[in-house]
Parts: C-alpha cells; structure tokens; sequence
C-alpha cells in the first residue's frame, strides 16, 4: 500500500517532466550531396559544448559577388528530460551560444574587419541554426569559426 | 609580537584599499557578447551588430553584383568614347574608373534618441571600399554625415602668390557620385508588467543616381528585452 502511495507522485513527476519538454523538430530533404562541402578541423577546448552542439555542416562557396561565404549549421543538441531540466535550472533553455568568423587572405593571415565581430544566438532545443559570414573581400581563401557557451 | 600585531591591521587596511579602488581597462569593441547595453535607448553593440548584418548583406548581393558589373561595363565604353573625341584620360582615372563612387546620404532618425548614424555609415562604407567594390567621396554628403572641405580649399590655394601654378590644383575635375547610400531608423517600444521590449529597425537603400533607381535594399530589425528585477529602485 505504502508503495503504490509512493509511486503515484512519483508518475506524477515523470510526466510533468515529460510535459515540460519543449524541443524543436525539423524535416528536410534528403541530403544528395556530401554534407560538408569542405574538410574541417576541429580544436575542442570545451567538451561539454561540442556535446551540446552539434555541428552539421560546415560549407564554403563562392557568392554571386565573388567573395567567399562560409555557412555552419548547428543543432541544440541538448534535448530530454534531465538535460533540459538542468539547462532550465542553469538558465540556458534557449542555449546562448557566441560565436565569431574570422577570415584568411591567401597567406593564411586574418583579415580584421567590422565583420568580424562576437555575436551571440539563443538556440531552442533541438533546434538547427546556421552560422554565416561572407568575407569581406574575394582575396580571402579559408575561414575559422570560433564558439562558446555564453554565459 | 607587537610588530605582528601592527601587520594585521595594516593588511586589513590595504586589501580594503585596493577593493576600494576604480577599475578601467580596454575591452574588445566588437566583442557583442560581453558589452553593456542601455537598456533603454541604443548601445554601441547595436550599431556593430547592424553593421555586421549590413555588411553580409551588401556583399552577398547578387542584385548589386550585377550593377557593378554593368557599370564597368560602362565605363570601359565611356572612356574609350572620350579617349577616340581627343580628352585626357588620366592612369588614375583609368585605374578606378571601373568602379561607382559612393556618397552617403542622409540617415533620417525616426526615433526621439539622439543618433549620429555615422556609427553605421562611415562603417559600411569601409566594407565596401575596403571589398574594392566602390570609391567613396567626401566632397559631398547628405545631412549628418562628414565632408572634408580640404578638396574645395585646395582650389582657393591657386590665388595663393606662394603656391607653385603647376602644383595648384584646377577647377572642373572633382568627379561627380554614382551611388548613394540613404535610410532610415526607426524604433518601437513595448511594455508588460516589469518586461520591456525595445526595437530599432534599418532600412538602408543604395541608389545608382544616373536613374533614381535602387540597386541594392535592406530592412533589419534589432529587438533587445529588458525584464526589470521585482525589488529595484
């Protein structure tokens, strides 16, 4: 008797916990190309972020103007139960994420221009958000991407 | 023994100092993420994010693309015509003639804040020059924005009896501006119990002045919120 008393609140919690979910669904074709359209190296100084963070794709292609633009797509990643009822606690349900472009010349030095700047994005749970930056002239050859959880 | 004890209060009196004290230090400008945002009026994070935004923007197009394709295109033809009726064509000219000159125009604040929208303007226009896409004047400008009188001056200098003639520079060669770049701002509020909601929207417009049509157009808006703490004073 004692154990069915228990186990009513605690059914009762498990499906608040599940009504709570509010996460983000997504369709899309099937993808007929590579997902990637470059091959990208990655320096993971955070572990939880590459976790929550999920990095799709990552292009590079040529805009009518002749400047390179880079596109990244990411997903929150940070979906269930117990994620999104930490993320709840911490306040980070939308994940805030910052993130910056800087782009290359053809010597591989940086090009500092008002477009590269740190912006910040608030991303619901399994929501896919694509970063994108177009350089700021058709000298530049590669780009880098840095993120981080913004606090 | 009393040497120590004099210490302690001493240290005391030093770390209360030092936390007493103003901090200053540089920060990153385009660093949005860390800035400090009016929460009622605009804030230097707003005008880089909008120049950012603008900035993708204007160099992605593939509308202004094809202006500036069609007006090298133009200007080739142009000079070779002048070249076959006899005028001078200088390397300079030669060199940029393939490119529109930008002058920025008027801004017009439709908000009640005071704001120099040159924060935006002179900002995209460095993009644009810096991209090789435009050369820029500053011989003219709409309402708001900078010029540099010195073009005008230097042609006063020719009176000037300690000027060299030759080195005096002549009347008729300030060349006239091909694009325009105009817009307006326009801010919104809201209000709900202790939310609040602020928003300013761009719209800019690049305009080829040899026919009045717009070449380029862009309309942003940039929403911050600000939720006041329940025990605030």
């Amino acid at each position: 008797m004692n154990r069915k008393l228990l186990l009513a609140p605690a059914a009762g919690l498990l499906l608040c916990c599940f009504g709570c979910q509010d996460t983000v669904n997504t369709i899309e074709n099937e993808p007929q190309e590579p997902v990637s359209s470059i091959r990208d190296v990655r320096v993971v100084t955070d572990k939880f972020l590459r976790d929550r963070l999920i990095i799709r794709s990552v292009k590079m292609a040529t805009a009518a103007s002749g400047n390179p633009v880079a596109e990244v797509a990411v997903t929150n990643a940070r979906t269930g139960v117990f994620s999104q009822a930490w993320s709840g606690i911490t306040g980070e349900n939308p994940y805030p994420v910052a993130y910056k472009f800087v782009w290359m010349d053809e010597a591989g030095m940086a090009v500092e221009t008002n477009l590269s700047v740190w912006r910040t994005v608030q991303i619901k749970p399994g929501e896919t958000v694509f970063f994108k930056s177009v350089a700021p002239n058709n000298r530049c050859r590669d780009f880098l991407l840095n993120l981080k959880e913004q606090e | 023994m009393k040497f120590r004890l004099l210490l302690l209060p001493a240290a005391a009196l030093a770390a209360l100092l030092s936390s007493c004290g103003t901090d200053s230090h540089y920060v990153d400008a385009t660093d949005t993420t860390v800035a400090v945002k009016n929460k009622d009026r605009m804030s230097s994070s707003d005008w880089v994010v909008i120049t950012q935004d603008a900035g993708n923007a204007l160099l992605a197009s593939p509308l202004f693309q094809e202006y500036l394709e069609a007006y090298a295109m133009d200007a080739d033809a142009a000079i070779k015509e002048a070249e076959a009726a006899g005028e001078k064509i200088t390397t300079r000219e030669k060199l940029t003639a393939r490119k529109p000159l930008l002058m920025l125009s008027t801004i017009q604040n439709n908000t009640s804040e005071h704001i120099d929208s040159k924060l935006l303007t002179e900002r995209l226009r460095e993009i644009l020059f810096n991209s090789g896409k435009v050369r820029f004047t500053t011989y003219a400008a709409g309402a708001g924005q900078s010029i540099d009188a010195a073009t005008a001056q230097a042609r006063q200098l020719k009176k000037d009896p300690n000027i060299k003639k030759r080195t005096a520079l002549q009347k008729g060669t300030v060349h006239a501006y091909d694009l325009s770049l105009a817009g307006v701002i326009i801010k919104q509020t809201a209000k709900e119990g202790r939310s609040n909601e602020m928003s300013y929207t761009f719209s800019l417009t690049l305009t080829d002045n040899s026919t009045g049509e717009g070449v380029w157009t862009y309309t942003k808006e940039i929403k911050r919120q600000h939720t006041q703490a329940a025990l605030s004073w």
